[in-house]
């Protein structure tokens, strides 16, 4: 992992400057993306070393998608997403977003999700069905998210806001080794219906849109007694990306998008 | 997993290959044209045959001796620079969708010069329709894509005084992958190629009382391209600025005096927007207002610079320099705040709509209106069609060239 060292300029080589000016040594090799990373390793380190857990590894997984019948287990954290800096300029803060999700097993491996992304201006809820073939100690599984999304911001004036369907297909694997389960999703994201306004006036109108594709890794283990901790990692390469919204982009460009999220689930 | 991370951690643009410019052998070879030649080929074309990535007609103008020529679809463009080079008239260049990273070479060669130069002449600049103006439409890398065939329809409105088509930025925002940075000196000449007759700039003071042209409160990744410096700009001295940090595009930060020498010297842009990002620098500002707007009279140059107030603070602000109502200046927030600051220009945001009685009562006390920022095609063409307003400002104006000139 490359530094980025940071230090104040020396006073004798410059002028005085405040002490919340710095001077930036190394070069930017992977920006943002690089720092994202960073955390998401120590943190997968960290909770590596487990307190001692003695949890049965059948035990209730909010992510994995083996889920015990009329068993419901959910989870909370937060999600932190990059999102290229040139789009949302200094209007919009990269704020984190609070996730929580839910998931409800059913007869013949089928299960109900559900997950909720917000952070006041932009909010997300999505609900989805899941069929899931254990085998061994894999899993494989197929399921479709469905949700709207609603967002409401105040910038330079303008009222802006978006209303918006959504559709997720996916196709998801797992695997689990004692109390650690690994799973990794590729899924699809279709605009069924998207719609933007700026106060009165509707920007954009957008129908049955092939927006994008997305992967993601999602480790999941024990942490505190029978809660487990999940730290997740997912590359969206799309149109459109929802975190984004405010920035009303008109450029039309797919985008490489990281987001990385840590969880609690509680059975 | 890690690759694709890896990867596109790397960078927070899409790659876009500008195509090189001025290298090109037939630029190079070429003498120039004379300016009959320039003002009689200039107009509203028709695009005959295929134009999928087109549209049906484009509008051709001439720019500081540049051919630039303006499409219907999503406002491409291409900019072309030639002139006579063995008895034909060659042009090269490149073309650009404003909105995609879809870009690549352009040439254009019309062997039957005489033919123009006889109508040219004869004064029946109409009978330009009879000789086709070939586009030869190539990718970045010089394969031939497609050859678009143009035909002269009717003059068009370039010499219209009033209606100011401003660049936002100076020409353009980072995140529309231009080929130079935004508020750069390089991209306040580029505007002119893309259709702008006006820019809208924005300034900054450094800690010893330079303005300087920058958008952001921080230096930051997003608009500078070596990283050296980080923290408030108005934290550090120009001495620091210039020695530290560079624009995406490799050139310094401007100063404000130089950019507006710069468009005084270089340009035949008709009006600066002077958008002020912090209050402190309105007194920095307020002189070099004056200085420039004085030398552009005595190079006998139609050039209005104002100052735009954004906000009641801004306003207040003004209110306290001393004769604040001679000096020339935009007023973002209300018609009755116009009035009290007595500024030259109102400017309302665009979600206001055409506000046409509004307007109407603005100009009939002598005053412009101009919008902000309008970069939707649709929205662009209704303002124009429906509204009053004598300039709109926009991170396109290639858009707004192309509607405007077509009407």
């Amino acid at each position: 992992m490359a530094h980025c060292l940071l230090y104040p300029i020396h006073k004798a080589d410059l002028c005085p400057v405040s002490s919340r000016t710095f001077i930036f040594t190394r070069c930017r090799i992977f920006g943002s993306m690089r720092k994202l990373l960073f955390i998401f390793i120590v943190k997968l380190i960290c909770v590596s070393s487990m307190w001692g857990v003695t949890l049965d590894s059948t035990h209730n997984t909010v992510f994995n998608s083996r889920h015990s019948p009329y068993t419901l287990t959910w989870a909370a954290g937060i999600a932190i997403t990059s999102i290229p800096r040139d789009i949302v300029e200094e209007e919009i803060n990269r704020f984190p977003f609070l996730q929580a999700d839910i998931a409800y097993g059913l007869p013949y491996n089928f299960a109900l999700l559900g997950k909720l992304n917000t952070m006041i201006l932009t909010n997300r809820l999505l609900v989805g069905l899941q069929w899931n073939y254990p085998l061994s100690s894999f899993d494989f599984a197929i399921g479709a998210d469905f949700g709207h999304l609603l967002g409401f911001v105040t910038i330079n004036g303008f009222d802006n806001s978006i209303n918006s369907w959504l559709t997720y297909p996916y196709i998801q694997c797992g695997y689990h080794y004692e109390h650690v389960f690994i799973s990794a999703r590729a899924e699809a994201e279709y605009i069924t219906s998207q719609q933007t306004f700026a106060g009165d006036i509707q920007v954009t109108d957008a129908r049955n849109r092939r927006n994008g594709l997305a992967l993601s890794v999602i480790v999941e283990q024990p942490f505190f007694h029978n809660q487990r901790c999940a730290l997740g990692l997912k590359i969206s390469y799309s149109d459109f990306v929802y975190q984004a919204w405010p920035a009303f982009e008109t450029f039309k460009r797919t985008l490489t998008v990281p987001e990385v999220f840590c969880a609690f689930t509680f059975p | 997993m890690l690759v694709i991370v890896l990867q596109s951690g790397c960078t927070d643009n899409p790659e876009i290959v500008h195509p090189t410019f001025d290298n090109d052998t037939i630029i190079q070879q070429s003498t120039p044209l004379q300016s009959p030649f320039m003002n009689a080929t200039e107009g509203v074309y028709d695009i005959v045959g295929s134009s999928v990535n087109w549209g049906s007609k484009a509008v051709l103008h001439w720019t500081n001796g540049v051919l630039c020529i303006y499409f219907e679809n999503s406002g491409t463009y291409a900019v072309l620079k030639g002139g006579i080079v063995q008895n034909t008239f060659a042009f090269s260049g490149f073309w650009r969708n404003p909105l995609t990273i879809n870009t690549g070479k352009v040439q254009c060669i019309i062997q039957d010069t005489s033919s123009i130069m006889s109508i040219i002449r004869s004064g029946n600049i109409s009978d330009l329709a009879n000789i086709p103006l070939t586009l030869n439409i190539l990718s970045t890398a010089g394969e031939n894509r497609q050859t678009l065939t143009l035909r002269y329809i009717r003059p068009s409105k370039f010499r219209n005084e009033n209606y100011f088509i401003i660049a936002h930025r100076g020409g353009g925002r980072n995140s529309d992958l231009l080929p130079f940075s935004e508020n750069s000196i390089n991209l306040i000449r580029f505007s002119e190629y893309i259709g702008a007759n006006a820019v809208e700039i924005d300034i900054k003071l450094t800690s010893d009382g330079i303005p300087i042209l920058y958008h952001d409160t921080d230096f930051n990744s997003r608009l500078i391209g070596n990283g050296t410096l980080i923290g408030p700009v108005e934290s550090f001295s120009f001495t620091q600025i210039r020695t530290f940090a560079k624009l995406h595009d490799g050139s310094d930060i401007p100063t404000l005096r130089e950019a507006l020498q710069f468009i005084i010297d270089s340009t035949t842009l008709r009006f600066v927007w002077l958008d002020i990002k912090s209050v402190n620098a309105m007194r920095a500002i307020i002189p070099l207002q004056k200085e420039f707007t004085q030398k552009a009279k005595e190079k006998n140059k139609s050039l209005f610079i104002a100052t735009g107030l954004a906000s009641e603070e801004f306003i207040q602000d003004f209110m306290t320099l001393p004769q604040f109502s001679t000096i020339p200046s935009i007023v973002e927030t209300s018609v009755d705040d116009m009035r009290k600051v007595n500024a030259r220009v109102f400017a309302p945001r665009w979600t206001l709509g055409t506000q046409n009685e509004l307007i109407q009562t603005v100009k009939q006390e002598g005053r412009f209106a101009l919008v902000w920022t309008l970069d939707d095609q649709k929205f662009i063409r209704k303002f124009l069609a429906e509204g009053q307003f004598n300039g709109i400002l926009t991170n396109f104006p290639s858009i707004v060239a192309y509607e405007y000139y077509v009407q």
